[in-house]
Formats: structure tokens, sequence, C-alpha cells
């Protein structure tokens, strides 16, 4: 049991390390964090910090995984933790390139910490990506 | 003796004299003066609205001007725009709710610098000024005005001239389309009632260029009131920007129930008519072709957190307003500020945002805060 834990377990990190390998991360971009291992990197680009309040801005989507999720496998969400509430926009999601889908009508209407979450959902799994920006 | 007495007086008056880049009175941190100079500059650089093609046209302006301050354009003759947006009223009316042809649930709400606005009304329901302005016109408890009879009214009078050179005449079109471009013509007088600086802007941009004489001119007072107001008040996390607002709504604590078996819905029924509307960025009346701004209304996130929030109101010239909140319900400046310190959490949505807090403001702090509020309101100088 343990044997086959330990095989499936190296099995998912190479699965990761080649699909890191295959879609490096450019200069500008930030790879979004995870609570617990994912096999799937996500890096976002964004506007030059800190975030505008009360301006609509987009963000580029760069997502490197075995199967490309296609725009109806990646959820975008915003929130403002600490002030219990999310963006009063739903962003629209669309492919611009290979790897990379725009997410517009981005909107943060107060100042302060945002979380940007990022769902990739796929074969009826999903894999879960936050980032912490500061609006101001 | 006498010598040295009076050298020692002239010492003492240079001391005193503010030298060049030396604060007197200037109380601020640094990041309260960076929160301040998030507020302007002032005015905000501006364009003309493409959905409008009236917008920023000058016959257009003076057409809506009259159109504006004329009793045509209600049912029996009686009211315009002008008698609940009165302009030495601050543009509102300075009654609780607004009183046309049968009194509405809510105040009256100023016209200054709506050129600058996402959302238009307490709830929203438009998302362009000329929607904004041509709904009064026909609802019935505002003028009333059946929109069949718009024709008439602009056809036969000292206006048919002028629109017809603007949009051909009257009887060409159809009654929607009338009703429409007199909302444009409205919008575009409307758009041009911005205000002034005021002596924030002239303290808020002397801290920008490094005029720290100048910066300590604006009264003690009224930058308590600031440290207040971006600091623990947290007014700035709705009130944000050169508009002092974020455009967007909130539930600010005031009861949303009208009587005591109706309630105001707010945001959640402002967007409940905004999506029955054919008056939209997204519609077929709105000129701009590319419908830059139409994806705000077709990206909107519904939620039954929406109901009982209201528009945030911008807070220049705040002063000339009263009264206040989306109900007139609290009379003068003073009242707001108390509502704000003693704010009853029991009336917020349960599962609302997580902002507001009872300020607990003593009498002092609350003296600072009103001071600075109405060091908003426009000055020559």
């Amino acid at each position: 049991m343990v044997v086959k834990k330990l095989i499936a377990g190296l099995a998912l990190l190479a699965a990761s390390t080649a699909v890191a390998e295959a879609c490096a991360i450019p200069d500008g971009w930030t790879q979004m964090q995870v609570e617990a291992f994912q096999p799937s990197t996500i890096a976002l680009k964004l506007p030059p910090a800190p975030i505008r309040v009360g301006e609509p801005f987009a963000v580029d989507i760069l997502v490197c995984a075995d199967q490309q999720p296609g725009t109806g496998g990646i959820r975008l969400d915003a929130t403002m933790p600490a002030h219990k509430h999310g963006m009063n926009y739903r962003p629209e999601i669309k492919p611009v390139a290979d790897n990379v889908y725009r997410a517009s009508g981005m909107f943060f209407h107060m100042p302060g910490e945002w979380q940007i979450t990022i769902d990739l959902l796929s074969g009826g799994s999903g894999q879960r990506f936050m980032l912490k920006v500061p609006a101001r | 003796m006498r010598r040295l007495a009076w050298l020692a007086c002239l010492v003492t008056l240079a001391a005193s004299v503010p030298q060049p880049g030396y604060a007197q009175n200037l109380i601020l941190t640094e990041s309260e003066i960076s929160a301040a100079l998030s507020h302007g500059p002032w005015p905000p650089p501006g364009k003309n609205d493409p959905s409008n093609r009236m917008s920023g046209n000058s016959a257009a302006i003076s057409l809506g001007r009259k159109l504006f301050f004329s009793s045509k354009l209600s049912a029996d003759g009686t009211l315009s725009c002008a008698s609940c947006h009165q302009p030495d009223n601050g543009f509102t009316d300075g009654l609780p709710q607004a009183m046309g042809h049968a009194r509405g649930d809510r105040n009256t709400q100023s016209l200054f610098n709506q050129k600058h606005q996402r959302w238009f009304g307490w709830d929203g329901r438009n998302d362009n000024l000329w929607a904004q302005s041509l709904r009064p016109i026909v609802r019935s408890d505002e003028m009333a005005l059946p929109v069949a009879d718009l024709g008439t009214a602009l056809s036969g009078t000292n206006f048919s001239d002028p629109y017809s050179r603007l949009f051909g005449p009257a009887h060409s079109h159809t009654k929607e389309q009338n009703l429409v471009n007199v909302g444009k013509l409205l919008a575009a007088y409307v758009e041009t009632l911005e205000t002034g600086k005021t002596p924030f802007d002239r303290f808020r941009d002397a801290l920008e260029s490094g005029d720290m004489v100048s910066a300590a001119t604006y009264p003690e007072a009224a930058q308590r009131g600031f440290r207040i107001f971006a600091g623990k008040g947290k007014c700035n996390f709705c009130h944000t920007g050169p508009l002092f607002s974020n455009g967007e709504f909130h539930d600010a604590g005031v009861p949303y129930f009208v009587t005591a078996d109706r309630v105001d819905e707010g945001r959640h029924g402002g967007i409940k008519s905004l999506m029955r509307s054919p008056f939209t960025l997204d519609g077929p009346y709105s000129d701009d072709l590319n419908k830059t701004g139409a994806w705000k209304t077709r990206q909107l996130v519904r939620s039954h957190n929406n109901f009982g929030t209201f528009r945030v109101p911008g807070l220049r010239n705040v002063e000339l307003t009263a009264p206040y909140m989306h109900n007139g319900s609290l009379a003068t400046l003073e009242d707001v500020v108390h509502h704000y310190s003693s704010i009853d959490l029991e009336r917020l949505h349960a599962d609302g945002e997580l902002i507001l807090q009872p300020l607990g403001l003593t009498e002092s702090e609350s003296g600072d805060l009103t001071t600075f509020l109405q060091s908003l309101t426009e000055t020559e100088n």
C-alpha cells in the first residue's frame, strides 16, 4: 500500500515537473499559490502594482497543465477576505494565445488587500489557486 | 541695553515667521498625505459620453438647459427638472423625499459631477446619464408626462427649431426616440454641472507640489477630520478617489423599510429595472457602436446581498445638499457623523460586508470630521 502511494506520488511529481519545464513562467508574471500540491501551475500578468481602485482592468492567465481547460474550465473570482465581499462584476475570460487566457472586466471598488482565486476545472476535478494583491 | 532689547525682539519675530519648506501646522503623517493625494486631482480629465452624440455639443447643451428649466415637460405644466433639482439648493430640493406629482420614497440626489459617475440613481437603475434624465419625465410620481405627448411639447414651441436642427422635426420620430433625444439633451446640460476647487483641493494640490507652507494653512481641525476619514473612520473605503465615491452600492445601516409593509429594494430593484430597460449602453438607443462601458451591465453580478444597498454619493459640496441618505432621514452633516459614530450593527445585513463598526467618536472628533466634510465645499479661493 505504501509502495503504491509512493509510486503514485512520484508519478504526479514527474508529471508536474514535466509541465513546469514545458511551460516556463515569463518575467513579469506572478505564480499563484496553492494550499495543497497541485499538478498544474498558473501565473498571472497583472497591471502595475498597486491596482487602481475604481478602474476596470484585465488580467492575463498562463495555465501550465497537462490538458488545457478551455475558457469553460477556468473560474476566476476576487474577494476582500477582511471585508467579506467580492467583486460586483464577473470577468469575461477568453483565450488570447497558447496556454494564455485574458480575464477582462476585473474591477476592484475598494482599497486594501484583494484575493484572486482561480479554479481550474477538468475531468470532474478541480484545482484552486490564489494570489493576494493590493488595490489603492 | 535698549539696543539689545530691540535685537531680541527682531530675533523672536524672525523665528516666528514660517521659513520656506517649514510646515508650521501640517499634522498629517506620510501615509495620511498619501491618502489625501488619492482624492485628486480635481477636476479629473473628462471626456464626452460616446453613447450620447449630443455630449459636449454647445447647441445641445443650450437646448438641454432650456428644457431643464421648462415646465412643458410635465403633464400639467407645473413641474420642471429644476423643481426638484434647484440650482440654489445644490441641485436638490432640501426635502427628505422628492416631491413631484406625488411624494417619492427617496431623497432627491444632487446633480453635481454626474459626468464622472458609473451608475445613476440611488439604486443604479441606469448605466448612463441620458437614460437617468428621461425617466423622471414619464414617471407618474415625478413629471408624469405621457410619452405620446412629448412630440407636442416639443413642436410649436421655441424648442421646435433648435430641436429640428439637432435631430430633425419631432413629428418625424417615434415617441420613444423623442424621449431618448430629450434625455440626451438634458444629459448634455447636466454634464456641465461640475463643482470647482475646494479648500481640501488646494491643500491636496499644495501637498503634491511640496508647498508645505501653503498646505499648512488648511485648518488643523479639517486635517484631524481627514485623519479620522482616512483612518479609523474607514470612510475612504467607499468614499474613494477624486469624487469621494466608489460609485458602487453598500449597506450604510439606514433602514430600507418605507412603510411597515413596504421596503425599498435598493440596488436589487435597480438591477431588475436595468435589465428590463431598452435605454442601456448595450441597447439600441446608444450612439456608441463599440458599446464602450456596456461591459458593466453585461457582467454585473446579481446577488441577494444587493438588497437594501444604495449608491455611495459623492461628497463634493455635501454641505449644500441636506438632508442625507437615500431616504433623507438624516437632517444635518452632524447627524450623519453621529449615525456612523453610533451605528447599530443589528441593522446591517447579517451576511453582508464586514466594514462598518460604531466609531465611538468624541464630541471633538465629531466636530473635526464635520469640519473636514465642510472643506469639500467649492470656494472661489
